[in-house]
């Protein structure tokens, strides 16, 4: 047994806990020097598992950092940096634990440069403004550990990008460094490990490590007394508000979690409209709230002061709230990770029982509850989806470097050609990206002043001027944010932020509720919406844009594999569906309840014309780009006048001629080459390439965001990255970050595998149609969705004519 | 295409490249092109595609090609910023296209006057023309018809059920008639139909009255 595995066991048995079997493996691989991956839930004591080797691998005596924690926020790093702090008082190691991140005081920052600590807690952005600063590698030379919390969620977006490339840097530095990442349950975690250890060096040994530990998680679904008042469609649930109320009740406190911001808002009044006693003990959390009243609300959490928090996928991560009791899930949380983790946010105490009530906007979602409780005995998440070839992360990259030590740039690209990320990375790529930080992306220009990263004479790659190093360090980060338009009181205090948009709308006087407040709206001054208190009643509420989700792959499969239970005999069925019997038993006497391997397509006609609804079951945003996709093939080969609609159970075309659906599987239509180029023309891709551009210009520093409180100086260097993507799609259409754009919104937005997948299977199956004479329970809530996408090919000028016509008209 | 206008007793073209046509003076009324705007974003390390500044030279070009005006009077906003490597670029084309030129400064205008009278540009900051006065800064309550730019005016506009689409604009407010920008890197600021008396939006290649 290793020494660090001895003093381990000891130290948690004096804290009166028998370690884990997954925190003795962790030990033992730790001393040895490997590198891994665990897997283990929140709550499950993973922090001592990792936390405990880097304590005791550091060397007091030696001032130099010699372990880092990475986690994805902040609160998460405070929770961290207590829990190895107890550790090491407790053990009198003598350790210096520091924390670092966004909020940390420039004087700390300075303090920790000049008196290195031994173990630093620290976020990604960080971790690269430490790359940023002049003698970096002498710091970091000694690094012997690096923990990457929550890696699951990190290395499906950009901000794991940064860490692939942090960690290519730092394994240069250091040839002793060990690396180890933690995860939930992934479904296939090789993956996790690769993009992790990127391309690994001979000697390098990985293992991955399976906490073993139940956490068991009931799923109660709310479902309403009587079933024949239950709406077919909806998105709010408000009507099953008393049970809500009554579920509240029961507990010290829950957490209500909905999907979109403005679901929270409007859950929040009604409650508080129906059950005023809740004054005082019920609060909001969402990402457009002000940080200092989302802390408070944290805060409020532990100590108990709160019964019920509504909130969104702001609570999702991190922070363990011991007190919370109960989650209330308001409609389908779309994918199982959403769900495992919103789930793991009760029951804190070991041995408790996670309880969530599912509370169904509309009857067919009850059907989700029971795909969850499925979801929960295969206990594995959706594996995310690696960023590949990320340009814009790799630009700013490469300044960070410029900005602190410089690099050289044959060596840095062996270096970063390490990283999955960017293993496919080309010379000639690297080359175009050294000419667009040194020339500006052109060949030089003789009057061209473009000016960022020059060569300088030991032939390092370097940003000497002052102005732009500072820029950069600011701007150093993959999270953009919307425009948002502070919320503030005319007496002064903010209070979040609304999307310009929305704040756009608002005419003096109008009154809407925004974080449980109802204001009235005075002006708008200098990006600040002036608002005060207002006793009438709100007519609006703020949405936010992207808030919508789709279900995920694995969702999808599940649900198609619990739609089986309606087939079952009733007395070995969920009580959801039990619950949906009489909504069954309408859909199979007017149509079909497909099989598992079936595809039913429902064919009807009413005055509105000719409706034909198709049931793939793979969530929304894969429905969008099916219909889109299907109306422009069919309208290539005869004209076709038709509008669509989608939800996450199928899509529609209604038209107004009948469809011959045979023909769609004779002629091919289902055909899954070419469908970037057809996608492009039907689907508003190069809208939606667009939005892609506006995160990739920011992260790429083509655009600056401005100083903090300091927008109005820098406005002649601000400009909205729609121009920007108008300017390259005109004049450098081979621009690599424009290409890029397109690319992701491809891979990441429409999800192009999983789509040419979906296309495959449905070219092969036979369709099981059904003529129906009237709307089912299935094709209700799609066929009577108002925001319909119509197939049009008038130009512009046309469209506003008749838009005007028609104003004039009514 | 272009639309014709009556405003201040005076026949104007409003033209969907967003300048505006005096017939009666054989002039051209221009605001907010905003040249230097590329390179000036280059200086700082925005590396967008050099070739863009040509655009706007383009749109000035092909705008005299079709009016012959003899004359282009710029309401302000002429260049972005201090003199950057495109002023040589704007020399070029000024000496290459002998006409008259008149700049109202607008906010924007930093560069030194004499640099503009070195090129036979007249710079003032208003302007009288036939009871109509110029100036960069629009003023909704003035007494007297005037034309200016500055706000890059814009309007959203539902196209369709779900589609919308923010588009340039001319409008109207009391004796105020405002001009879109005519510079091809330029932002919008949305108005809302209901401020204005009148708008006319650019869609593509036309001229709409909303």
């Amino acid at each position: 047994m290793s020494a660090i595995t001895e003093t381990s066991i000891k130290w948690l048995n004096s804290q009166g806990y028998a370690p884990h079997a997954f925190q003795l493996e962790c030990w033992a691989s730790a001393s040895a020097q490997m590198n891994g991956l665990l897997m283990a839930p929140t709550g499950s004591g993973k922090t001592y598992a990792l936390g405990l080797p880097m304590l005791l691998q550091a060397d007091a005596s030696k001032k130099a950092l010699q372990g880092i924690w990475i986690t994805p926020l902040r609160a998460l790093s405070f929770e961290i940096y207590q829990a190895l702090n107890y550790a090491n008082e407790s053990m009198g190691l003598g350790l210096q634990i520091a924390l670092r991140n966004g909020d940390t005081a420039t004087k700390e920052r300075q303090r920790q440069q000049k008196n290195s600590p031994h173990i630093l807690v620290t976020t990604p952005e960080s971790l690269h403004l430490i790359l940023a600063s002049k003698g970096y590698s002498k710091r970091l030379k000694q690094l012997k550990l690096v923990v990457i919390d929550e890696w699951h969620d990190l290395m499906g977006s950009k901000r794991g990008v940064l860490i692939e490339l942090a960690l290519s840097r730092l394994r240069s530095l250091s040839s002793t460094l060990t690396t180890w990442g933690i995860s939930a349950t992934l479904k296939d975690h090789s993956l996790a490990v690769d993009v992790l250890s990127g391309k690994r060096a001979q000697n390098q040994k990985w293992v991955s490590i399976r906490a073993d530990i139940d956490k068991a998680i009931e799923v109660v679904s709310l479902i309403p007394k009587t079933m024949d008042r239950f709406p077919w469609r909806g998105h709010l649930g408000i009507h099953l508000i008393d049970q809500v109320i009554e579920a509240i009740h029961k507990h010290k406190t829950v957490l209500i979690f909905t999907n979109t911001r403005s679901q929270c808002e409007i859950w929040y009044q009604h409650i508080l409209e129906k059950a005023p006693e809740f004054a005082g003990e019920i609060a909001m959390h969402h990402s457009s709230i002000d940080r200092q009243t989302r802390s408070w609300v944290e805060n409020a959490i532990r100590n108990e002061s709160l019964r019920a928090v509504v909130c969104t996928s702001s609570l999702d991560l991190g922070v363990d709230f011991a007190p919370v009791e109960a989650i209330i899930q308001i409609g389908g949380p779309k994918g199982v990770a959403r769900f495992m983790q919103r789930a793991g946010r009760s029951g804190h105490q070991p041995g408790a029982t996670s309880l969530v009530y599912f509370v169904p906007t509309h009857a067919i979602e009850l059907i989700e509850s029971s795909a969850l409780r499925m979801a929960i005995e295969s206990k594995a998440i959706e594996n995310p989806t690696p960023y590949l070839l990320c340009y814009d992360v790799l630009i700013q990259y490469c300044c960070t470097l410029a900005v602190s030590e410089g690099y050289k740039e044959a060596s840095l690209f062996e270096e970063v050609k390490k990283t999955h990320c960017f293993q496919a990375l080309t010379l000639e790529g690297w080359k175009w990206i050294q000419n667009f930080l040194v020339n500006g992306s052109q060949s030089l220009a003789t009057y061209d002043e473009y000016k960022k990263v020059v060569h300088n004479e030991e032939h390092l790659m370097v940003i000497e001027n002052r102005g732009l190093a500072m820029r950069h360090r600011l701007q150093i980060g993959t999270i953009v944010s919307d425009a948002a338009l502070q919320v503030v009181f005319q007496s002064g205090g903010y209070i979040g932020t609304v999307e310009e948009w929305f704040a756009a709308q608002l005419k003096a006087g109008d009154v809407f509720t925004f974080a449980g407040r109802t204001l009235e709206f005075i002006r708008l001054k200098e990006l600040k919406v002036v608002v005060k208190r207002a006793s009438s009643k709100p007519s609006k509420v703020p949405s936010w844009m992207g808030g919508r989700l789709s279900f995920t792959s694995e969702m999808s499969d599940l649900l198609k594999e619990t739609l089986q239970q309606a087939h079952q005999p009733h007395a070995d069925q969920d009580e959801e569906f039990k619950a949906l019997k009489p909504i069954f038993e309408r859909q199979a006497k007017e149509s079909y309840v497909p099989k598992k391997e079936e595809f039913l397509i429902e064919v009807f006609q009413t005055k509105e014309g000719f409706h034909h609804v198709f049931y793939p079951f793979e969530g929304r945003f894969i429905h969008e780009a099916l219909a889109s996709l299907l109306a422009y093939r069919i309208s290539l080969m005869h004209p076709l006048s038709c509008t669509l609609a989608y939800n996450d159970y199928g899509f529609e075309l209604l038209s107004d001629q009948p469809l011959e659906i045979s023909a769609l599987w004779e002629n091919n239509l289902w055909d899954s080459s070419y469908i970037y180029e057809d996608l492009y023309k039907s689907l508003n891709i190069t809208e939606m390439s667009r939005r892609t551009f506006r995160d990739i210009a920011v992260i790429s520093q083509l655009v600056f965001t401005g100083y903090p409180n300091k927008s109005v100086k820098t406005k002649h260097l601000q400009s909205s990255s729609q121009l920007l993507f108008e300017v390259f799609k005109s004049h450098e259409p081979d621009n690599l970050l424009y290409l890029q754009a397109k690319r992701e919104t491809l891979e990441h937005k429409l999800e192009e595998g999983r789509l040419i997948r979906i296309l495959d299977r449905i070219a092969k199956t036979d369709p099981l149609v059904a003529h129906c004479s009237l709307p089912t329970p299935f094709s209700f809530p799609i066929i009577t969705d108002r925001l319909r996408e119509k197939l049009s090919n008038e130009s512009l000028a046309d469209r506003i004519r008749k838009m005007t016509a028609k104003l004039e008209h009514s | 295409m272009s639309q014709i206008l009556h405003f201040a007793d005076h026949e104007f073209l409003l033209d969907a490249s967003g300048a505006l046509y005096w017939p009666a003076r054989n002039s051209v009324i221009i605001s907010d092109i905003h040249l230097g705007k590329i390179a000036h974003f280059r200086k700082h390390g925005a590396a967008l595609p050099s070739d863009a500044q040509f655009e706007n030279y383009s749109r000035l070009s092909r705008l005299i090609a079709r009016f012959s005006p003899e004359q282009v009077l710029i309401i302000g906003d002429l260049f972005h910023s201090t003199l950057n490597s495109e002023w040589p670029v704007f020399e070029q084309f000024i000496r290459s296209h002998q006409i008259g030129y008149k700049l109202i400064v607008g906010n924007h205008d930093i560069i030194d006057p004499s640099r503009f009278s070195a090129l036979d540009i007249e710079v003032s900051d208003t302007l009288n023309l036939d009871n109509i006065l110029f100036s960069h800064f629009p003023d909704h309550q003035s007494p007297i018809y005037r034309i200016s730019g500055h706000l890059h005016p814009a309007i959203r506009l539902n196209i369709g059920s779900s589609e919308r689409r923010t588009l340039k604009c001319f409008y109207i407010k009391n004796n105020q008639l405002v001009l879109p920008s005519f510079g091809y890197f330029t932002g919008n600021a949305r108005i809302k139909r209901s401020e204005v008396d009148q708008v006319y939006v650019i869609a593509e290649d036309q001229v709409i009255a909303i």
